[in-house]
């Protein structure tokens, strides 16, 4: 029996293998089709969000930041930092953030949603809050008894049980504070906030 | 000429050749990956500033006794919480400053260490095991280069889940590191 060539069932198998490994590397070229594709946009944004970030810093570490104010509007946001000697004013669009004459444009490629949630802008904190401690076992007329803030416990802190003797007048506040803010930029990664810009500050209080 | 199977056999070579190095190029594109979204976190600009801003608030105090520390041998200084040493008098008043910024800004640790890591990431001593069982902190450490011998580095681990909010297990907790130079 003349035995050339081959049977249908291994051509169907051989096929079959073929496919397998075919299909594989078709995956693997969608992958890096997608990087390749995504990757110029998104290292501009990530240029444009480093650029954005030391510009707005630099005013932040070489000045007296005294109050940082939102002013929230239909298309866009203010961030208004308010140093001693002078006002800046940081604009959050959808697609683009403005800084002292300069602005920044959000890049897609136009199929990718991005865009700044200038709608959810915040400043942490709200409002100037006191990092104040009780200073512990006051004994305000030295007879060696404790008269305000007495830690009975001796565990560093005032109990529920200890409130009773709590005097406001006898505290400690820090003489620093702090803002954080906050532009959120929406662009699909896992990380959320990967993207986003923060501003933070430490200076002393007034 | 028998042909029985040749064509068959020839075809599952081949193809278990073409797949096992396809697997071995996969693997090695998405450990490369992987390794990059930990990297991107490394000296973020964000957590930079913060690092320095840390930086200039403790150095408003007693950072000196920490320094001393590692000049007498110590490899490294942990920062806590609830420290007080280098407040000193101020600590009364600084301690809510400083938990509300540990957990404003999410920081999982601080650490001075001196400027030259490489024999720190070596971790041939036993008094290294704070550092040297993180593995995600040594891996920071290990992408800095040595240099000025007679300055320290301040270096932070920021932890936080996808939506900004602190980590409550390691599960989705994204690891951010920044450090800072220390001056002398």
């Amino acid at each position: 029996m003349n035995k050339k060539g081959m049977t249908l069932v291994e051509v169907i198998i051989s096929v079959g293998l073929i496919s397998v490994v075919m299909l594989f590397l078709f995956n693997l070229l969608l992958d890096m089709q997608y990087e390749n594709s995504h990757a110029s946009y998104l290292k501009e944004n990530q240029v444009n969000r480093a650029t954005i970030i030391k510009t707005v810093e630099e005013d932040l570490m070489n000045n007296t930041l005294n109050e940082v104010r939102i002013e929230r509007n239909e298309s866009n946001s203010i961030i208004r930092f308010d140093f001693t000697t002078f006002v800046t004013e940081l604009t959050v669009m959808a697609d683009r953030i403005s800084y002292e004459g300069e602005t920044w444009l959000l890049e897609t490629n136009g199929n990718d949603e991005a865009y700044y949630d200038f709608e959810n802008v915040k400043v942490n904190p709200e409002r100037e809050i006191e990092s104040c401690s009780y200073n512990l076992n006051v004994d305000s007329d030295g007879d060696g008894v404790c008269n305000y803030n007495c830690d009975t416990n001796n565990n560093g802190i005032l109990d529920e049980s200890e409130r009773s003797t709590v005097n406001e007048t006898f505290k400690s506040c820090s003489s620093f504070k702090y803002y954080k803010v906050i532009v959120p930029a929406i662009t699909g990664s896992e990380d959320n906030i990967i993207d986003d810009l923060e501003f933070f500050y430490i200076g002393r209080t007034s | 000429m028998n042909k029985k199977g040749f064509i068959f056999i020839e075809t599952i070579i081949v193809t278990a050749v073409l797949l096992a190095s396809l697997m071995l190029v996969y693997s090695l594109y998405v450990s490369s990956l992987s390794a990059e979204t930990i990297r991107i976190r490394y000296d973020d600009p964000v957590k930079l500033y913060e690092t320095f801003y840390v930086k200039k608030y403790l150095e408003s105090f007693n950072l000196n006794l920490l320094k001393e520390r590692i000049d007498n041998g110590e490899p490294y200084q942990m920062i806590y919480r609830g420290q007080s040493d280098i407040f000193g008098s101020s600590y009364t008043a600084e301690k809510v400053f400083f938990e509300n910024l540990w957990m404003e800004l999410n920081i999982r640790s601080i650490i001075l260490i001196p400027y030259n890591v490489s024999t720190l990431v070596e971790c041939t001593s036993s008094n290294t095991a704070a550092i040297c069982s993180n593995s995600s902190l040594l891996g920071y450490l290990k992408t800095l280069d040595d240099g000025d011998e007679n300055s320290y580095r301040l270096v932070i681990e920021y932890a936080m889940d996808a939506s900004g909010n602190s980590c409550t297990s390691n599960i989705g907790c994204f690891y951010y590191y920044a450090s800072v130079k220390v001056g002398a």
